[in-house]
């Protein structure tokens, strides 16, 4: 018998989470009688919960059962491509919050050094020519394409 | 080729993978939040 986490999500929004008790030989796990009469009342009036468990590190989904414990499902997380190369860009495939903040702040670097690019076009061109107009108006372009690009990766959930 | 091309080409890259990063992030969310059940 082991202790692990158990995450109750509603539909509606509504997590409950608890400790539970995990049968490895039966492959179940067991909620509190607590719990049990929670998930009883609320589910008069909510749809089913998607239920799930940290076991040995690792979120799976659990499956409801009529006795009111659950059995061990399919680990939740998303489909990983099969591809050497696929594998490599799972980060574009299923990007973390953190991983979408760092792409932002990748964004505001590229921002930052267009900006700075710009002003030193801007002060170092004497004659403005059709070349030089062109490169100063791609660099404001991209400041401006990479500052809004990374404003919206920094906007939470 | 015209480096002033490649700036924006870039930066548009850069816009289009941060938008499909949002993309694929929400769409996990709500799968997570509304989860199919099966019937």
């Amino acid at each position: 018998m082991e202790i692990v986490e158990l995450f109750v999500e509603y539909p509606s929004g509504m997590t409950i989470t608890d400790r539970a008790s995990y049968l490895r030989d039966a492959d179940q796990v067991y909620p509190s009688e607590r719990l049990e009469a929670i998930l009883r009342d609320i589910g008069i009036t909510e749809a089913p919960p998607a239920v799930s468990a940290v076991i040995d590190g690792v979120n799976v989904r659990l499956d409801s059962r009529i006795d009111g414990c659950f059995s061990v499902g399919e680990t939740v997380a998303l489909s990983s491509p099969e591809s050497w190369f696929a594998r490599r860009l799972l980060f574009f495939y299923a990007p973390t919050k953190d991983q979408r903040q760092q792409f932002g702040r990748f964004c505001h670097t590229i921002a930052a050094a267009a900006f700075l690019g710009a002003v030193g076009v801007w002060h170092s061109t004497q004659f403005w020519t059709v070349e030089s107009v062109k490169l100063e108006a791609s660099l404001i372009v991209g400041f401006v394409i990479t500052f809004v690009r990374g404003m919206h990766s920094f906007r939470g959930e | 080729m015209d480096v002033s091309f490649l700036i924006v080409g870039a930066a548009l890259a850069l816009y289009g993978l941060g938008a499909l990063m949002d993309r694929n992030a929400g769409k996990a969310l709500r799968e997570r939040r509304y989860p199919r059940i099966p019937r």
